[in-house]
């Protein structure tokens, strides 16, 4: 909002110059975003916050620096002649929702003479930001920056039957506002009517057919209090917003309706040559007791930590136009709150006025004494997390932090759509409406913008949630996604070579095997989204799933337009955090030498390696100290649908040294047992 | 016999006053010393044929002049030696080309918010806050009504929100794990709460409609203001630079009563004035205040007994800050070029 300094004036003594005011206003929380130099007047640039109200006037504002320059506020003389005709009016004013319009004053002027305003009046509107019309809506709106009040000015030879009825919009009624639109409205919105039509969309605007034109000889001028939340939804639903509407939704002052429409008054008898002698309609259902607050000096030390003393305290709420008494209790004050001021309801807002205009930077800084921990710093999962996230970034893999908002294309093209997913009823698009199930759309997209730059070899991880709904709330589950495209690392030593399957199963059992979890199973599954040989489901001890991986089939691939092999993991944090075993056992290092022995066995190609190495550790039992496969080899030499596997075992003993009688031995029964329980033969 | 080993010998010194290589000397040392066919291991073959007294003579003479032509070839792979590394460290003589690329592996790059959201959780650890977190989807209860922000208020529109289907909604700050912390825990609290939160703004270079915030409590018997600039100007100091002043300016958070909004002298310019802090010197970092009595007895502490402060702060902004980033949309794009420039 725009204030004009030389207005202030009008209602402060103040001398400091424009910079130092700004400076003092935004230290007590009305922030200055800019000055500006017009003329001899300096306009400021206002942020006010929206539990001030009264800081939407030059009246409100300037008793905000009375208090920063510990002075009082002039008071703003209204004094009407008394009206020389006793309760005869040429209008009736009906309130029919007392709730919705807890008062209404409506004060005709007769004999207007509406013209252009004078030079004053256009210059200090200009200023702030007006355009200037007539003298009829220039003095509303110059009421409304300085007293806070919006206000409306009807023609009343327009009005049917003299008469203002405050009441529901009838279903299929509409009006065309004074912006020339026309709006249909419907019983949640409040209008002014006159006897036949709705006149105005109460507290937002007015319409056209009643408007105050050069024309106009007779003015019905209407302030009033209208229920914040019913304008508030009625801006909303007719997506109109004004000067108006935005005061009344912050709460205007019930006590200042009559103050302004007095000061309005008098100005269109200086400018308008209007006649106010006839007295003015007031209906208040809104009469009430100002609120009293007990104000205890000890409190403010004690929320604060600055001594306040009991003289300043009382100068500067008095400043604020808060009646402040000293209270029975010693050390207290009984402070009245002023009907402007329905942001303060407690003891709490009294000490945050006191310190706010005494000074935040007065308050010295100082330390806490904490009572020791006993709870850890971080919860076990968050603990876990950042490990995970630590070997990820040892194997070499990026973070990234996608959105956790998608589109339903997005989540159909990687085969991610749940059955019954968090989606949004308001979204800013049809790009960002649900939320993810999965985290494989958010990564492909990823993957596809890194390609689309030319950024290959791409590996990245990230932690974030999946959602999904339930049947009253909703389900929120921390993942980790691990995806790998391109090459393996490489350099001039080592040469490119693609990522495969076997780089994310690596990835993943390495986690695993960190994480500490010893017991686990990789199963073969069959998740759309992944290609039917290289889906693995990772099974925890218990049968529980806790995640998958494998290589994502080429239909969702080429949704995302990515033409690159793309291997991919999810795991759920919590079921691996579930599954850690956390002490770890000392191993007495061996003391005897080991033995190599190698074997290769020829066998049919749908023989999984699982199986030989099973048997290996079965056989060799506790002889075999490392079994290791070295070589997988299919080609030359190897009939067709058949592979060659070779294995090295390290044979070692925990009690003595194993002479070569022994290691042969148990090497035979290995052999043995390979070629007939898998029907292979030796290469 | 005699007139042999001096013919050995004077052919010796004419080869080894030949030597200019390691390969050159390699040769001569198998010539005279090679095991198997060296000329010493061949006069040594004579030996048996001479008489017992020469034997022993000559035995010795050969012994003396196998030891004199390793002595010079060993001063003379001296020589070499040190000629070379003349020549190496004079650029005379080219090594291995160590300017090639090392081999090296690659250790991952963390995201700069994760980078960012650690460092700041890390400083109030330091201080005994916890870290804790909340769920990112919120009944209305905890986001607005428990914080003292009623339904229907303009105060609401500085929280427009993503709402989902039974009044639940995105929440749009961490606030509510303040209230669902203080359920659960009885005083003092001390926590920190790093989290992902939403808020339907259209995307441009500073808006996002998801981004992260940071929020802190801090609830104990005696809590005042004091202790909120303390410690925020710790944290500042810690975060920025020892430096780095504050100054606190009143405010209006639902939340919180006294409330104010942070700044720190900017980062950029040290508070000269720069176009970043749009010449002011100082930028906005944190939204703070004592918490408000309905919030305390939302999370069921009577704020006669104990009081408290709060305080958040958004992720991006000062993430942005911190390494000059001037386009939000970056940290949500993953271009991993970006992402590797913080590690």
């Amino acid at each position: 909002m725009k204030l004009s300094l030389n207005w202030l004036k009008e209602y402060v003594d103040i001398k400091s110059p424009a910079n130092e005011i700004a400076r003092k206003l935004t230290f007590a929380g009305l922030e200055v975003g800019a000055t500006e130099k017009i003329g001899k007047d300096s306009v400021f640039e206002i942020e006010i916050t929206s539990n001030r109200p009264d800081w939407l006037s030059h009246i409100g504002v300037a008793r905000e620096l009375a208090a920063l320059y510990a002075t009082q506020v002039k008071t703003v003389r209204v004094d009407l002649l008394k009206p020389k005709t006793k309760n005869i009016f040429a209008f009736s004013i009906e309130i029919e929702d007392r709730h919705a319009c807890a008062r209404y004053v409506g004060r005709l002027i007769r004999n207007v003479n509406i013209k252009a305003s004078p030079q004053w009046m256009a210059q200090r509107l200009g200023n702030v930001g007006f355009r200037q019309v007539n003298s009829g809506a220039d003095i509303t709106n110059y009421c409304l920056y300085e007293t806070g009040q919006p206000m409306h000015a009807f023609d009343f030879d327009k009005l049917e039957g003299g008469k203002i009825i405050v009441r529901r919009a009838k279903k299929g009624e509409s009006i065309v506002t004074i912006d020339g639109v026309k709006r249909e409205l419907d019983p949640s919105i409040l209008v002014i009517a006159d006897a036949k039509k709705p006149v105005a969309v109460a507290g937002i605007m007015g319409g056209i057919d009643t408007e105050v034109t050069q024309n106009t000889k007779n003015i019905l001028l209407e302030s009033a209090f209208f229920d914040p939340v019913t304008i508030r939804r009625a801006s909303r639903k007719l997506g109109l917003s004004s000067e108006s509407n935005y005061r009344f939704e912050r709460k205007v002052d019930i006590e200042n309706v009559l103050f302004s429409s007095q000061r309005a008054a008098l100005l269109y008898k200086e400018i308008a040559a209007g006649d106010i002698s006839e007295p003015a309609v007031d209906i208040n259902y809104g009469k009430q007791r100002l609120k009293t607050i007990k104000l205890s000096i000890s409190n403010i030390s004690r929320l604060t930590g600055a001594d306040i003393p009991a003289r300043e305290i009382k100068q500067i709420l008095t400043a604020l136009g808060f009646g402040v008494k000293a209270a029975k209790l010693k050390g207290a004050f009984s402070v009245t709150v002023p009907s402007f001021r329905n942001d303060v309801s407690i003891e709490e807002d009294l000490i945050e006025e006191v310190v706010r205009i005494w000074g935040y930077h007065k308050v010295e800084a100082a330390m806490p004494v904490l009572s020791a921990h006993v709870e850890p710093a971080y919860t076990k999962q968050y603990t876990y997390k950042q490990r995970i996230r630590q070997f990820m970034l040892a194997l070499g893999l990026d973070e990234v932090f996608t959105y956790s908002l998608l589109s339903k294309k997005n989540l159909e093209d990687a085969a991610s759509m749940i059955d019954s997913p968090a989606h949004l009823i308001n979204p800013l698009s049809c790009e960002q409406e649900y939320m993810r199930a999965a985290l494989l759309p958010s990564f492909l997209k990823i993957i596809n913008l890194n390609l689309n730059r030319k950024n290959k070899d791409i590996k990245i991880f990230e932690i974030g949630k999946v959602y999904a709904k339930q049947t009253k709330v909703y389900d929120e589950r921390e993942m980790l996604g691990i995806a790998l495209t391109g090459n393996r690392f490489h350099n001039w030593q080592d040469h490119a070579r693609a990522v495969d399957f076997y780089d994310i199963k690596g990835a993943v059992e390495l986690l695993l095997e960190r994480l500490g979890i010893e017991k686990y199973e990789f199963k073969h599954s069959g998740y759309d989204f992944l290609s039917a040989a290289e889906s693995v489901e990772v099974v925890m001890a218990g049968g529980a799933s806790c995640g998958w991986f494998g290589r994502v089939d080429k239909k969702i691939l080429k949704n995302f337009d990515i033409s690159t092999d793309v291997y991919f993991a999810q795991l759920d944090i919590k079921a691996l955090v579930e599954n850690i075993k956390e002490v770890r056992k000392f191993t007495t290092l061996a003391k005897y030498p080991s033995s190599p022995r190698d074997i290769a066995i020829v066998v049919k190609e749908e023989t999984a390696a699982e199986e030989a190495l099973a048997i290996i550790s079965e056989v060799a039992g506790g002889l075999a100290a490392k079994i290791e496969l070295f070589d997988v080899y299919k080609g030359n030499q190897i009939p067709a649908d058949h592979k060659s596997l070779a294995f090295s075992i390290e044979y070692q003993s925990r009690e003595s040294t194993l002479t070569e009688e022994q290691i042969n031995t148990a090497h035979s029964a290995v052999q043995d047992a390979l070629l007939q329980r898998l029907e292979a033969s030796l290469r | 016999m005699q007139d042999k080993l001096v013919q050995i010998e004077k052919e010796f010194e004419q080869d080894a006053a030949q030597i200019a290589s390691v390969e050159n000397l390699e040769a001569v040392r198998i010539k005279y010393l090679g095991r198997k066919d060296g000329e010493i291991t061949r006069v040594f073959k004579l030996l048996p044929q001479l008489a017992v007294p020469e034997k022993a003579r000559f035995g010795q003479k050969i012994n003396e002049l196998k030891e004199k032509i390793s002595q010079r070839i060993e001063q003379k792979a001296k020589e070499l030696e040190t000629q070379r590394k003349q020549a190496l460290l004079s650029g005379a003589a080219a090594g291995p080309d160590t300017s090639l690329p090392s081999i090296k592996g690659r250790i991952g790059a963390e995201h700069p918010l994760a980078i960012v959201i650690e460092e700041i959780c890390g400083l109030f650890v330091e201080m005994g806050f916890r870290v804790m977190e909340g769920p990112e989807i919120e009944t209305e209860y905890y986001n607005f009504e428990a914080l003292n922000i009623p339904l229907e208020h303009p105060s609401r529109e500085a929280f427009d929100t993503f709402y989902l289907e039974n009044r639940c909604l995105l929440r749009s700050h961490t606030s509510p794990v303040q209230v669902r912390f203080m359920e659960n825990n009885k005083p003092p609290v001390q926590i920190v709460v790093p989290g992902r939160v939403y808020r339907p703004d259209a995307t441009d270079a500073s808006h996002s409609y998801m981004f992260h915030q940071i929020e802190g409590l801090l609830i104990d018997k005696g809590i005042t203001f004091a202790h909120l600039k303390g410690v925020l100007g710790v944290f500042a100091k810690k975060l920025f630079g020892e430096k780095t002043q504050m100054r606190f300016r009143p405010h209006f958070f639902p939340f919180t009563e006294p409330s104010a909004e942070v700044d720190v002298t900017c980062i950029i310019c040290s508070g000269k004035g720069c176009s970043v802090c749009k010449q002011s010197g100082w930028l906005e970092i944190l939204g703070s205040g004592m918490v408000h009595p309905n919030v305390l007895k939302a999370g069921g502490i009577d704020s006669k007994i104990y009081s408290g402060f709060a305080f958040g702060m958004g992720i991006e902004r000062i993430a942005m800050l911190k390494y000059g980033i001037d386009d939000i949309r970056l940290f949500f794009d993953n271009d991993i070029r970006f992402i590797r420039q913080f590690s």
